[in-house]
């Protein structure tokens, strides 16, 4: 047995390079060293309905979920067996079955449709072989992604997911930075980073991206579930629990475990195309007194996506799934139309200079009327309405533009596994994507903001937008095997996310017309290896069943910062004037030079200054970096490491036939900041069959990303002037290992610990009918947040020399905070006849956000009392954000009804109220403070199968084109609308033909 | 084999319309608009003369007035004084001849001059629509004056008659 020992740690060793074609070369070869010394049975699936054969559904020896395979186009299977074994056929949505081996070799199996979702087998949440929902102690909800994909409007899974389970949720940005560029996921109401995202149960990389603005007020990484093609997924469970105990750092809210397609000999795939009515929001301009602020315009956000998946067998002991998906997604505009003077009387009158004092001329029709002589024209023409109407330009040319960013996708998965022998399997999955994305970024940049202004470049302002362009890979490879009665697991899973950042009509002001006016931004980069070892055996002596699992994971982790291209972060020369020769610091017409606000820069008498020959002086006080999100430059570049060692020991106790215990405890060690000892414990009892109650209590953790930890930027923010005109500021996020921290008080970040409790119920009173709900509670102390801005004004102490004029901002522990709720789900399904049925959902979620504790402060300020400092450091629009400004009930109701080759799904989804804090106020104290309205919005589908490979479906998502609550007028800034409901962006139309062969 | 060819024929069509679909849309890009007439931007091209003040001991007006050349037919002039009075309007004009001559004649009347400003009153610059303006200047026998009412405060040599205090090609 040596030379298959070799081989396989051969293949351990090619785990980052193996790409798909050598390693079903590597798997042929190994078809040598199977070992056939059981009997073979081959048998057919058919549904008991229609008896159309069953592909893709699961075969496997229970006891051994390993040792199994999947049915093929035809629905027919072969696997080996011993005659003691029975055999369990598993398939969504139809009642698991099992069958003992015995003398039989050849299985005629008809599955019947189950209404039952409760009795699916669920992988996570337990090491154990799987138990049914209803026999989990922890509540798991069970996607069948390959069977309700081609019915809904949605075609990415994350917001798939959004609209099928209410505790998910994935607010699509409408821009700003990079906010679009990544869907953050959630769970619970938690933050992005405090959901744990798995793929076949191994631990799925994040996004190399922070992204700065998420529906909980924090800054936070996400897994990007858009690398992942929706047409590669078999199912999705998510666990609604605490799992960290299990699974390690970021399992505070749950665990969704992505198990990919395993079917073979079956090609299916789907062409989708849609788009948003685009109405304008009938009825908005009521709510501005008769001025529309916004624009409609003809259908847009079009969106096309093609995806297909295939399957092979190898030799008849292993599958090869492969999945591809292009995706072409349009943009979305939903345009702020604003009054907000885009040419002051510099620009209309010609009043410009440069910094040596020569003529800027900006308003050259005026030139052409006075020369012209004609009066009329030329006054006309020095009013902002007047240049307009000659540019031919309207206000909605000067709009702040928001909306869905601009995406094209490319992605490809694959799930393999090979039997080289009858207990061994060697596995391997993983993917490649690559999206590029144009999202809005930036404010109007109005030729009257006279700092960012360049003629030449932009006459009539610009609206810089941010692009990135990611690649994601990742792969895993592993062997699952069996020494005596242990069954063993070890993988070794790696994942890279690049983002490579770019700006597109920009300029850095300081350059004048020399800046570029597109540039590259600098690259953001997320490495993470994970190297697992997991054992497990079964002790069904032991009561009625003990299953102990143990195991040990070794984690790399990289977060890398790129700079960008020196223009992008550089302060340029456009205004400063090297003097020539002694004299005075006056223009060709010997009057003193102007500033950049066309200021003449005099002493304390009003006479020029005196300058001598090779002064520098900055005349015109011009932006410097790119507008509107400067580089990466040298001082942000990182390259930072961190290893983390953990080991766990897991048991399941079946005490009686109705009680189970179980019990997990996990410890882990970090390079960058120690350890954390956490464990939980859950059970489940069934006070009668079709009644159980369950219960867990954990604690939990979260390590401080290496992003949360490193990240260093300087942006510019946008705070309302007297007038509520938005005005720049530069603000720095300086890392807690800064000078910037350190002289303020900043203390390095720690980990974030949960204690978290559930309690539940599931009941299934009919055949047909099963009702779940649980109650829940997490506690995070240490709550990670990012400070308000502080500046070197409040902070005294010389901090001016630490940050200049700009204005700084941290990630702290800033608070122990409190997320409660309750979650019901109901299913209810109803069949009229062999051909027909009705399916009823009813899922929901009532939760509460709640800080308990913000933290006591011994900072270094000597401008600000305590309240402001406590302000500061949790400031309440952040405070806000985490507390009410996500629905607290969330319920998704929905009714199909299938009739032979015809079915339809009406769904309709409610948002609660959120309520919007902010930091800005009125002269009399009281803040800019909004409540929305509660939504409800419906989604509508039709689907019909032209042939037995041929289906279509049409359908809609917010079909009556529902627009959330207008922002209040004070806070029309960047958005007109909220993102944290159903977003800006009206209905949605869809029309799709699916295939398999 | 019927099958087979539907399923090619199935294929390429779903192909097609799946390269149509992707291939033909081009991301939209919101391009800046560049709506304006030929002509703006940073005008580099001047003669700069002095004026000086015809009572330096008294109200002492003095500045400069600036000829830019615009466009080949345009030419902008600035007039920058200092210690104008405030709230008095002061009359401009280049007259035929140097100031040593006597210059009675007006040759162009520029703008008047704001007191306030020391700068033309209607606009910062005054448009003279002549083809030939600049690039005879260096040629043109002629001078400015700077009169309140009708006394000249203020007046310089331009053209064939001085050299400009700045001047850049």
């Amino acid at each position: 047995m040596k030379a298959p020992t070799s081989t396989i740690s051969m293949f351990i060793k090619m785990k980052k390079s193996l790409s798909y074609f050598s390693f079903m070369l590597a798997l042929t070869l190994l078809t040598s060293l199977v070992n056939a010394q059981q009997k073979s049975l081959t048998g057919k699936v058919t549904a008991v309905n229609d008896g159309e054969p069953l592909a893709g559904l699961n075969v496997f020896i229970k006891g051994n979920t390993a040792k199994g395979t999947v049915t093929n186009a035809q629905g027919e299977f072969s696997l080996e067996a011993a005659s003691q074994d029975v055999l369990v056929f598993s398939f969504i949505g139809m009642k698991t079955q099992e069958l003992k081996v015995g003398a039989v070799s050849s299985f005629n199996v008809k599955m019947e449709e189950a209404f039952n979702e409760l009795g699916e087998l669920v992988v996570t949440g337990t090491r154990n072989v799987g138990r049914t929902v209803l026999e989990s102690t922890v509540p798991v909800d069970v996607i069948s992604i390959q069977d309700v994909m081609g019915d809904l409007p949605q075609i990415d899974l994350a917001q798939m997911l959004a609209y099928l389970a209410p505790s998910f949720n994935a607010v699509r940005s409408q821009g700003g930075d990079l906010d679009s560029h990544v869907d953050p996921v959630q769970l619970r109401n938690m933050a992005p980073n405090q959901i744990l995202v798995l793929i076949n149960g191994k631990r799925r990389h994040t996004s190399a991206l922070l992204i700065t603005g998420t529906a909980v007020g924090s800054p936070s990484t996400s897994v990007d579930l858009m690398t992942i093609p929706a047409s590669s997924i078999e199912k999705v469970e998510i666990l609604r629990d605490g799992a960290a105990a299990q699974y390690g750092s970021d399992a505070v809210a749950g665990v969704v475990n992505i198990i990919l397609k395993k079917g073979t000999g079956k090609l299916t795939g789907s062409l989708t195309g849609g788009g948003y009515l685009n109405s304008g929001n009938p009825g908005i301009d009521d709510l501005n007194h008769g001025v529309p602020l916004t624009t409609d315009g003809d259908p847009d956000g079009f969106n096309y996506q093609f995806d297909a998946n295939y399957g092979f067998n190898i030799a008849d002991k292993g599958f090869f799934n492969i999945s591809g998906q292009v995706t072409q997604r349009r943009n979305t505009l939903r345009p702020f139309v604003n009054d907000w003077g885009f040419y002051d009387d510099t620009y209309l009158l010609n009043l410009r200079t440069d910094k040596s004092g020569n003529p800027v001329i900006t308003n050259p029709e005026l030139v052409a009327a006075q020369g012209a002589g004609d009066e009329a024209l030329a006054s006309s023409l020095t009013t902002m309405e007047g240049i307009m109407d000659a540019r031919g330009l309207e206000r909605e040319d000067f709009a702040v533009y928001a909306g869905l960013p601009a995406i094209t996708l490319g992605s490809t998965f694959y799930n393999a596994g090979f039997d080289i022998n009858e207990k061994t399997t060697l596995y391997s999955f993983g993917g490649a994507s690559y999206k590029f994305l144009e999202g809005f970024s930036c404010y109007f940049r109005r030729p009257s903001q006279t700092d960012r202004f360049n003629y030449l470049l932009y006459p009539n302002g610009f609206r810089p937008q941010m692009t990135s362009n990611t690649s994601d890979f990742s792969n895993t490879i592993g062997l699952r095997s069996k020494i005596g009665d242990v069954n063993v697991d070890i993988s070794n899973t790696f994942g890279r996310n690049r983002m490579r950042l770019g700006m597109v009509n920009t300029f850095n002001a300081s350059m004048g017309s020399n800046s570029p006016v597109n540039m590259y931004l600098g690259t953001h980069q997320f490495t993470q290896n994970s190297t697992n070892l997991d054992f497990s055996k079964s002790f069904p002596d032991v009561l009625h069943g003990l299953s102990l699992a143990f195991g040990a994971e070794m984690r790399i982790e990289n977060y890398k910062i790129l700079k960008g291209q020196e223009e992008s972060y550089t302060y340029g020369n456009a205004g400063v004037l090297t003097v020539m020769e002694d004299g005075l610091l006056v223009g060709p017409d010997g009057m003193p030079l102007q500033d950049a606000s066309s200021e003449p820069i005099v002493d304390e008498d009003g006479a020029p200054l005196n300058v001598n020959s090779g002064q520098e002086v900055t005349v015109k006080s011009l932006s410097a970096n790119c507008q509107c999100f400067a580089g990466f430059g040298p001082k942000n570049e990182r390259d930072e490491y961190r290893t983390t060692m953990g080991a766990y020991i897991d048991a399941e106790l079946d005490i009686t036939e109705k009680f189970l215990i179980t019990g997990a405890v996990r410890f882990e060690n970090y390079s960058d900041f120690g350890a954390v000892s956490i464990g939980k414990m859950s059970m489940r009892y069934s006070v009668m069959e079709k009644l159980s109650v369950r219960g867990s209590i954990a604690t939990g953790f979260r390590a401080p990303s290496l992003q949360e930890l490193n990240y260093t930027h300087t942006a510019t923010a946008f705070v309302p002037d007297v007038n509520g005109i938005p005005q720049p500021l530069d603000v720095t996020t300086y890392p807690t290992n800064s000078t910037a921290a350190r002289v303020l008080g900043i203390k390095g970040l720690k980990q974030e610990q949960s204690q978290t409790y559930g309690f539940g119920v599931t009941y299934q009173p009919l055949p047909g009918f099963e009702v779940t709900a649980d109650a829940y509670q997490i506690d995070v102390d240490d709550r990670i947040f990012r400070t308000g801005y502080f500046n070197a004004g409040e902070v005294g102490n010389n901090y001016d020399e630490v940050i200049g004029g700009g204005e700084a901002q941290f990630f702290v522990n800033g608070a122990d905070v409190r997320s409660r709720g309750i979650e019901l789900v109901g299913n209810y399904s109803l069949s009229l006849n062999a051909t027909s049925g009705l399916t009823f959902t009813l899922a929901g979620i009532l939760a509460k956000n709640e800080v308990i504790n913000r933290k006591v402060l011994d900072l270094n300020v000597e401008n600000l009392d305590e309240e402001q400092l406590v302000g500061k450091y949790l400031d309440r629009a952040t405070l806000g954000q985490f507390e009410t400004g996500t629905p607290r009930e969330k319920f998704i109701a929905s009714v199909t009804f299938r009739k032979s080759k015809f079915s339809t799904m009406l769904r309709s989804t409610y948002f609660g109220e959120i309520t919007e804090r902010s930091t800005s106020s009125d002269a009399d104290g009281n803040f800019y403070d909004q409540t929305f309205s509660s939504q409800m919005i419906f989604d509508l589908s039709f689907n019909y199968d032209l042939t037995n490979n041929l289906k279509l479906s049409i359908g809609g998502s917010n079909i009556f084109d529902k627009y959330p609550d207008v922002l209040r007028t004070e806070n029309q800034g960047f958005y007109l609308y909220s993102n944290n409901q159903q977003g800006s962006n009206g209905s949605y139309y869809y029309g799709r033909i699916m295939f398999n062969f | 084999m019927k099958s087979y060819v539907s399923m090619r024929i199935f294929f390429f069509v779903i192909g097609a319309a799946a390269l149509n679909l992707l291939g033909a849309c081009e991301q939209e890009h919101f391009e800046p608009k560049m709506n304006t007439l030929p002509g703006g931007g940073t005008v580099t091209t001047y003669k700069a003369y002095t004026l000086s003040p015809t009572n330096p001991a008294g109200d002492n007006v003095y500045g400069r007035v600036v000829f830019y050349k615009y466009s080949s037919t345009v030419t902008l002039v600035q007039m920058g004084l200092y210690n104008t009075e405030p709230d008095a309007t002061y009359s401009a004009d280049i007259f035929g001849g140097s100031i040593l001559e006597g210059a009675t004649t007006v040759a162009i009347d520029l703008d008047d001059v704001s007191g306030t400003t020391g700068a033309f009153v209607s606009s910062k610059y005054f448009v003279m629509n002549d083809a030939t303006f600049y690039e005879t200047l260096g040629d043109y026998d002629a001078s400015v004056k700077v009169m309140l009412g009708t006394t000249p405060v203020a007046a310089g040599d331009i053209g064939a008659n001085a050299d400009p205090v700045a001047v850049q090609d």
